[in-house]
């Protein structure tokens, strides 16, 4: 019979272990004999005194922490639409910080197949896509920084649908119970109940994608029980309960659109009224950053190295793998529960032989000496912290050996890599981008020539109370509205009105915002962005 | 818990530590500052712990802030491969208790979270927000690690 080891015996066996683990860590660290970097402290002070005014977590790169920055929602702004923003604006955030172009480019194609999330589902629609997202559980970025995907069904049908639609891109799957669109109408519901009910405490919640479930945060103590009796049914493995107290911080201009928001889905701005204003013609400035020999620069840059990342593939007559060859694979990997990737013929993966493969470190051992068309089988055993260890299984199937050329720029190579029709569109498109990179300082000069000049009338009652009941600065949110009246009033002055065209590139832009919130809202961040253009001179 | 206090005593040691893994000061320098921007995020919680539990503390964010970076630096993510370009700090008990000869064996992240959860007492959540790990990870592994420490001392006392 086995002798249990005691709770004690652990403590002092361990306590023992780790005074011996701490000395050879530190023997190990001073192998380094790395001097501590001049300004060190400094930025460290400045990070840690940075961290305690925003006094919140920072957010990591990962999706389902963004959607669990969801939080902060409903209780500080009450308001469903604003969460959608926020998260879009956290996952936009995410996007732009983490420089994984290829993830970021999956999840859109994802999101498309399957029709969108929760917020975002006008926006996406496919009908083939529609039939599989009764599947997805959700996505978020995995250590390797590649696409997790998340599958309520791993079988082969259902991981070649997605496959299909993410064409070359290699991800990785995992099982989970709960599908996105179940854990998206539960937490809809609970944001209902809680509006409802005005349950305090709940300083956040939304959907966690890597956990799969809905995870709430209690700003003081466990609700958990009231909010199950609130909501009338069991489904407790959908949540999970976390203490929580800090809070999330927005960046200015997210912020700033937000409580534009909440300022006028509340009526605080009907009634108010710009009462005269200087020259706008006078105002209109051009971005400083818009030098033409830049943006040409700039632009012609980008272009070249598209094209020298996309060169043109041509097949060889070779048929047997010799190390440095170039090769288009087909390859899956599985065990017996799942299959975690799996690459087809129709959209091949690229390999070096003899060279260390990314996706897979194995397959990159046993090309050499591979016939075309032939298929190996071969087994590895998995890292201790990933698929807990077990033995995978993958099968690698060489289609082609090939060369390549480099890609000449055209119209077609435009369409084939970039999504727009033509050479002149996608020029079009990179001047307009690389334009709007200046576009908040100059709009912020713009301001400060307009806004001395403006006359306001402004329900000062209404908005003294409002700034009170939500604890927020009156004068800022004068200077919200004054701005947004300002917008109004040049767009009327230059005829700009928000067309379809407009809506669809702002949306085609910004391919997370929910066209759901089709609003005033919407429409004025439409318009403020087609006036910010027209004051900038941005064609 | 006061910010010149913790660089004065632990800065340095964490610094060497990160470089150690990293071998890159600029990359050292940025797991130092998310060690410290995790400890800022609980200062309360950290500045109540005895001194070796936040050495011991600290020794394993800043490990495991490091082996994020090695791990975004890598372009595989396969642990394999960065198993090969990380020595771990080995640990040589000499006292002789099977106990401890057996903890001592562990692999690497098995110990740490171990040692975190017997030795400090921390909770799951807590070696969560210190390793990167989720909960269930950290479950795993303790679940795997007290697995194999029976297995050793089985083995060594048939």
């Amino acid at each position: 019979m086995k002798e249990p080891i005691n709770k004690k015996d652990w403590r002092e066996a361990a306590g023992n272990v780790q005074k011996e683990w701490l000395k050879e860590t530190d023997r190990f660290a001073a192998l380094s004999e790395a001097p501590l970097p001049e300004g060190m402290e400094a930025r460290l002070r400045a990070a840690w005194q940075a961290d305690d005014a925003a006094g919140k977590p920072r957010l990591r790169r990962s999706f389902p922490r963004a959607a669990a920055v969801v939080i902060t929602l409903l209780l500080l702004f009450g308001s469903l639409l604003a969460v959608d923003q926020k998260v879009q604006a956290q996952v936009q955030d995410w996007l732009q910080r983490s420089n994984q172009d290829h993830a970021t480019s999956a999840y859109h194609t994802l999101l498309r197949f399957i029709g969108g999330t929760g917020y975002d589902r006008s926006l996406y629609r496919n009908a083939k896509g529609e039939a599989y997202r009764k599947y997805y559980g959700g996505a978020y970025l995995g250590m390797d920084d590649r696409l997790v995907i998340c599958l309520t069904d791993t079988s082969a049908e259902i991981t070649d649908a997605f496959q299909e639609a993410l064409g070359d891109y290699s991800f990785t799957v995992r099982k989970v119970t709960y599908s996105y669109d179940e854990l998206d109408e539960m937490m809809k519901y609970v944001s209902s109940r809680i509006q409802e009910e005005h349950i305090g405490g709940i300083s956040s919640f939304g959907v966690n994608e890597r956990d799969n479930c809905i995870e709430v945060r209690f700003s003081e103590e466990d609700r958990s029980e009231e909010l199950f009796s609130l909501l009338g049914r069991d489904e407790r493995d959908m949540f999970r309960f976390e203490e929580y107290t800090g809070f999330v911080v927005f960046d200015d201009e997210t912020n700033d659109r937000i409580w534009l928001e909440i300022l006028l889905k509340n009526g605080i701005i009907d009634g108010c009224r710009l009462t005269a204003h200087g020259d706008f013609e006078a105002a209109r400035t051009a971005l400083p950053e818009a030098s033409e020999d830049r943006i040409s620069e700039d632009i012609e840059e980008t272009i070249r190295n598209k094209v020298a990342y996309n060169p043109i593939i041509i097949p060889l007559e070779k048929q047997v793998m010799e190390k440095g060859d170039l090769g288009k694979i087909a390859y899956k990997v599985y065990d017996e529960f799942e299959v975690y990737s799996n690459m087809s013929a129709e959209y091949p993966e690229t390999v070096c032989c003899g060279e260390t493969v990314p996706f897979n470190p194995h397959i990159g051992d046993i090309l050499e000496g591979l016939k075309v068309g032939e298929t190996i089988t071969f087994t590895y055993d998995t890292a201790p912290d990933r698929h807990d260890n077990r033995k995978m299984t993958c099968d690698v199937t060489l289609l082609y050996i090939y060369r390549t050329e480099p890609a000449e720029l055209s119209d077609d190579f435009v369409r084939a890599n970039t999504g727009y029709g033509s050479v002149e569109e996608w020029r079009a498109a990179l001047r307009r981008q690389l334009l709007r990179n200046g576009q908040p300082e100059g709009w912020e000069r713009i301001l400060n020539k307009l806004l001395p000049a403006c006359e306001f009338s402004i329900d000062e009652e209404k908005l003294s109370a409002f700034a009170e009941k939500r604890k927020q600065s009156e004068a800022w949110f004068r200077k919200l509205i004054e701005e947004y009246l300002l917008v109004e009033a040049i767009a009327e002055e230059y005829g700009l009105s928000v067309t379809e065209a407009d809506r669809n590139a702002y949306f085609e832009q910004n391919y997370y915002m929910s066209r759901d919130s089709q609003s005033a809202v919407t429409e004025e961040r439409v318009l403020r962005q087609k006036v910010m253009d027209y004051m900038t001179f941005v064609p | 818990m006061d910010f010149t206090e913790l660089y004065d005593q632990h800065a340095g040691r964490m610094f060497r530590l990160a470089s150690a893994i990293l071998r890159n000061p600029h990359d050292a320098e940025d797991a130092v500052q998310e060690a410290f921007l995790t400890v800022a995020r609980k200062k309360d919680f950290y500045a109540a712990m005895s001194k070796e539990k936040l050495a011991a503390a600290l020794t394993v964010i800043v490990k495991s802030r490091a082996i994020d970076i090695l791990r975004r630096r890598t372009e595989s993510a396969d642990m394999d491969l960065i198993g090969q370009t990380l020595p771990d700090a080995a640990v040589s008990v000499t006292s002789g208790i099977l106990l401890e000869e057996a903890i001592a064996s562990l692999p690497g992240r098995q110990r740490d979270v171990l040692l975190l959860s017997c030795a400090d007492g921390f909770t799951t959540a807590e070696i969560a927000e210190m390793t990167g790990l989720t909960r269930e990870n950290v479950r795993k592994l303790l679940y795997r690690a007290k697995k194999q420490v029976r297995a050793y001392m089985e083995e060594e006392t048939k």
